[in-house]
């Protein structure tokens, strides 16, 4: 038997011999080198997990603060009255330091509320031998009038001021008398509700618990002889509305609001001459009597308490059918309290208010959003209460005396998730709508703050976007990688790319400034452009085959483009020439009074035809990009085995490649679809911003993004708005999530599927 | 303010004005030259209306002629970005085109412990403006509510169409409405006094400045916006308004400003930071002091706005004592 024997290639001393110092030493480094390249690049990639969930988490901890509600904070309790004289006012300052309270003596009486100082009495000028039995006060107002046993009324001022010693503060309590008259001589005065306008004043009283006599100051001042004063009264007969049990005057002063002991709200109109009109009467209480209310900050609204504990706020509302063009609408109800509700204290600063019924159960809510904030017990009986000026306190006289102090902590009372995401009732609307509207000028305005006008905004930008861009980028990203010349290729590349370069906000202001002045003088040739253009190019290419010397120029690969480009340019002018002939034949003349007659919507200016052609502008070459590296990396082999067998470039391209590309295409439209909902600069400057909610196309929208751009400068740190905005960017950022995540999962779903090509 | 403190201007300007006329304002040469005092300097800084921008702009410059080495940065985003920036402490003036709200005041008084200081340095007639080609004569108070409000608090109908209004023909378009932010004071005050308080429409156009209503009125044939009366330009032309329950219409000029007539009349404020018996800050003082004179009303007029008059100023005056 022989033996073969293999000659090895390798010396016989390196087989041998094993590995040395150097090159175990580079192995070594080697494998250090590998180890803290690999934990360098896991503790990159997990931080930059961590980094984006923890922007997350950042938005989440700035608006968890919007839901938690009010805490309150007792003070001390203290007696405010000699025992046997129950309470008819109270009022504290800005400060809480003191309060006011008046009881049926004619005698004001301060009490400090930290006990710092003795409490001092003040007596009220022409009530001596009277006994107070009503009190009316109007928020934010200094002026107080008081009702007596014996018909007398008294107007003054009652006040807590703030004044500064140089640098030391000081609360002092102010009490004037501004005039005493005689409104029901021998009859009680069991209500009051005073009003003073630059022109008159009224004075509603309830006498004896039955009769309403409403009188009227007005001064006259004729061109001969001295000013005098006219006052007359009249009686307003409430019949079978039941005997009243609730007043207010409304703030122009030709208005009387009335609540009865059948539970029933009526409104009466108070002309210049001639007796009162009965405007509406709706029951409010049903089974009861309406035993409190108030008007609420603005005095739009009112909160209605009845004897069954119930609390509901009612609003005027626009109504046509009416005679005067409002009604009066329940437009809040809020949990029933055990017992009848005794006291209504609205807030001075917003639309929050408390409430308090006879077992003593109190509860401060919020109107816009129907919150009940706090519960707190206010002692048996509460007869008369009032919350700080800052909205920071408040105070509540119960009928033994004893007047109690909360400190109230109510950082954001004017957000619910309803009021959010759902529909809300606001004061003067005829119905719950979604409304964005964060800011007026002054403290009565009601801040609208729901986010789905923002959310169909964004959406519908989007949507106009993509269905400019998507079309344009695919198609382009295909010719550019199947049917353009290599020599073309990649300077049009470049040049789209450089297209991504350009700032957004000088889109968006070539958009707003240039770009929709044209677009609105022509409107027809722009939408007809669509059409025109490919039919124009089409037409013109294959009239070019009748003609045989062009045609060898024409198909040759080189010249394609051009010629391509020149039948477009040729089609783009057409389309605006045929512009003007189409609005005059199909139009009447007049695209847009055409559109508010036949489809009854108005044309914008600033529309989402020039906002999704600005953004698309900016998205296209996002799409471009990703789209023209997905076609062209589809393998060779495929797109030559196709063409060998016989199919046309078309064909190749519309059935090989862009089903091979799947998953490049759909992971770009995302890309696009990512872009185009953050996109910020273009929807601010070329929409108006307007929270419309249609889908037409010529009209606009408010975005998400473009909302926080304009309204953060403005929102205080800490406050609502602030953290509504931060909801906001948390939308955003759930959509981008939520969207490229799934984007992903679908990408590399479809790409394994097509791996085995 | 008080309205009755223009009713108290019009005394002073009838009694000694004489060449008040439509075309040219004059300033009340009873107001004293500034003089310029010395040991000023350091750097101030503006944030705050966008109305006062241009007027902010003309008085730093006309500051920087006196004391070239103080820098004034100016910056004007709205009104609403004034009591932040004050509060911060990041500027020193605060030019608001609209008075503080409570909450405004009393986040400045939980950080300082006393009430911000209002000082106004003009007067000015918001106008309502139109196409320059827009033959509209007049509108009522209850009109621009129905035009510009959804909620029409002040009593009006609905108004979307220029032929509602009594205009015909070419004119029977839809109206399109431009405004401001609602960082403007502008937007405040405007929705304050002539929406009576109610809400804008949706389909009001949101610009960031007073001078983009302006533009965008001048390239919409049926559009209609507000701003400043100093705002007025060739493209545009300001529409008379009667009060509200008053059928007599009153254009925006000084005249009726000074009257009281004009019922979009209001002062421009620049609040500042002044503690209550202490002096304020010598800079900030020269250069209040500086817009309260004859020099810095006559820029108030320049700039198109109505300038105070001397019972008007000797007030502000003592409030920065």
């Amino acid at each position: 038997m022989s033996t073969t024997v293999v000659e090895s290639p390798l010396p016989t001393a390196e087989r041998s011999r094993p590995l040395g110092g150097t090159a175990r030493a580079f192995r070594r480094r080697t494998q250090i080198i590998d180890r803290i390249a690999r934990s360098l690049i896991s503790v990159s990639g997990i931080g930059i997990i961590c980094a984006v969930l923890g922007i997350g988490v950042f938005l989440i901890a700035e608006i968890l603060p919007l839901f938690s509600g009010a805490t309150l904070h007792p003070g001390l309790v203290q007696s405010a009255l000699p025992p046997g004289e129950p309470p008819q006012l109270v009022l504290v300052d800005e400060h809480q330091e003191k309060a006011l309270v008046i009881g049926t003596s004619a005698l004001v009486r301060t009490v400090s509320l930290d006990g710092a100082e003795p409490p001092q009495v003040f007596s009220l000028d022409g009530l001596q031998g009277h006994r107070i039995t009503a009190a009316s006060r109007t928020l934010r107002e200094e002026t107080v009038a008081l009702g007596t046993d014996q018909g007398r009324v008294w107007i003054g001022t009652v006040a807590l001021r703030t004044l500064f010693d140089g640098s030391q503060r000081r609360v002092q309590p102010s009490v004037s008398t501004d005039s005493v008259f005689d409104a029901t001589p021998g009859y009680r005065i069991t209500r009051l509700a005073y009003r003073a306008t630059g022109t008159h004043r009224v004075i509603a009283a309830v006498a004896d618990d039955r009769h309403l006599i409403v009188t009227r100051i007005r001064v006259q001042r004729p061109l001969v002889g001295p000013a005098r004063q006219v006052v007359e009264s009249v009686r307003v007969p409430t019949g079978e509305l039941g005997t009243p049990s609730a007043l207010l005057v409304s703030e122009d002063g030709l208005q009387i609001l009335l609540g009865t002991a059948k539970g029933i709200l009526a409104r009466w109109r108070l002309p210049e001459e001639g007796a009162p009109q009965l405007l509406e009467a709706s029951p409010a209480v049903s089974g009861g009597s309406l035993t409190a209310m108030d008007y609420l900050l603005g005095a739009r609204s009112v909160v209605v308490g009845g004897s069954d504990g119930g609390v509901a706020t009612w609003s005027l509302v626009r109504d046509e059918e009416r005679p005067d063009g409002w009604r009066l609408a329940r437009i809040h109800t809020f949990a029933a309290h055990p017992e009848r509700v005794t006291v209504i204290a609205p807030s001075p600063r917003d639309k929050g208010f408390i409430t308090a019924s006879l077992d003593g159960t109190a509860r401060l809510h919020y109107m816009t959003s129907e919150r009940t904030l706090a519960h707190f017990m206010a002692g048996r009986h509460p007869v008369a209460a009032d919350m700080a000026p800052k909205t920071n306190g408040a105070v509540v006289l119960s009928e033994d005396g004893l007047l109690r102090h909360w400190h109230i902590e109510n950082p954001h009372p004017d957000i619910s998730w309803r009021g959010l995401f759902g529909k809300t009732w606001y004061e003067g609307y005829a119905g719950p709508e979604y409304i964005w509207q964060s800011t007026g000028g002054t403290d009565d305005f009601e801040s609208k703050y729901s986010l789905i006008p923002l959310i169909f905004g964004t959406l519908k930008g989007t949507v106009y976007a993509l269905l400019f861009a998507v079309p344009l980028a695919l198609f382009g990203a295909l010719y550019c990688s199947q049917f353009l010349d290599k020599r073309w290729r990649n300077p049009i590349k470049s040049t789209v790319e450089l297209m991504a370069a350009l700032p957004s906000v000088v889109l968006g202001f070539i958009a707003g400034v240039v770009i929709a002045p044209l677009v609105q003088s022509h409107v027809v040739a722009v939408l007809a452009m669509p059409a025109i253009v490919p039919l124009v190019t089409l037409g013109g290419i294959l009239a070019s085959h009748a003609l045989p010397w062009a045609q060898a120029k024409t198909f040759a690969r080189r010249n394609e483009f051009w010629v391509l480009t020149a039948w477009v340019v040729v089609g783009i002018v057409v389309a605006g020439g045929l512009g003007p002939l189409i609005e005059r034949i199909g139009f009447q003349g007049d695209f847009e009074s055409w559109l508010t007659g036949a489809a009854g919507l108005l044309y914008d200016q600033r529309n989402s035809l020039v906002v999704g052609w600005a953004m698309g502008f900016a998205v296209i070459p996002v799409i471009f990009t990703v789209c023209e590296d997905a076609f062209s990396s589809v393998p060779r082999h495929l797109v030559g085995a196709s063409l060998a067998c016989g199919a046309s470039s078309w064909q190749t391209a519309w059935r090989v490649v862009l089903p091979a590309a799947g998953s490049g295409v759909f992971s770009a439209i995302m890309i696009g679809f990512g872009r185009a909902v953050g996109e910020t600069m273009i929807v601010l400057m070329a929409t108006g911003n307007t929270p419309v909610m249609d889908w037409s196309l010529f009209n606009g929208f408010r975005a998400l993004s473009a909302n926080i751009a304009v309204e953060i400068p403005e929102a205080p740190h800490g406050g609502t708005l602030y953290r509504v905005l931060f909801v906001a960017a948390l939308l955003l950022y759930a959509m981008t999530s939520v969207v490229n995540t799934a984007a992903e999962l679908i990408r590399l779903r479809l790409r394994r599927q097509l791996q085995g090509l | 303010m008080k309205r009755w403190w223009l009713a108290t201007a019009l005394v002073a300007v009838v009694a000694g004005a004489t060449r008040l006329g439509a075309a040219a304002i004059m300033v009340d040469s009873n107001l004293g030259m500034y003089q310029r005092v010395g040991g000023i300097s350091g750097n101030l800084n503006s944030i705050g209306s966008d109305t006062l921008n241009n007027l902010m702009a003309f008085w730093v410059e006309g500051f920087a002629k006196h004391y070239p080495n103080v820098k004034i940065q100016v910056e004007g985003k709205g009104s609403t970005t004034a009591p932040p920036a004050l509060i911060s402490g990041t500027s020193q003036l605060g030019p608001m085109s609209r008075p503080m709200k409570a909450s405004e005041i009393d986040a400045f008084e939980k950080k300082y412990g006393y009430k911000p200081t209002a000082i106004g340095v003009a007067l000015d007639a918001l106008g309502v403006y139109v196409n320059k080609d827009n033959p509209i004569q007049s509108l009522s108070i209850e009109q621009v509510d129905g035009i510009f409000s959804s909620t029409r608090a002040c009593g009006g109908q609905n108004i979307a169409r220029w032929d509602q209004l009594g205009l015909a023909g070419e004119w029977a378009q839809p109206v399109s409405l431009y405004g401001r932010n609602s960082a403007s004071g502008t937007y405040g005050y405007f929705k304050e006094h002539a929406l009576c308080k109610g809400d804008y429409k949706g389909t009001v156009k949101e610009q960031p400045g007073s001078a983009t209503v302006i533009e965008g009125v001048t390239n919409d044939r049926y559009a209609i916006g507000y701003s400043g009366m100093g705002y007025l330009t060739a493209g545009v032309r300001l529409v008379p308004i009667a009060p509200q329950g008053s059928t007599k219409t009153y254009e925006a000029t000084a005249d009726n400003v000074y009257a009281g007539t004009y019922p979009l009349s209001r002062y421009l404020y620049i609040y500042v930071n002044k503690a209550p018996g202490q002096p304020l800050d010598p800079l900030v003082k020269q250069f209040i002091l500086y817009v309260l004179s004859q020099e810095g009303q006559e820029v108030v007029v320049k700039d198109g706005f109505v300038p105070l008059v001397k019972d008007i100023v000797d007030v502000e005056l003592k409030k920065l004592e």
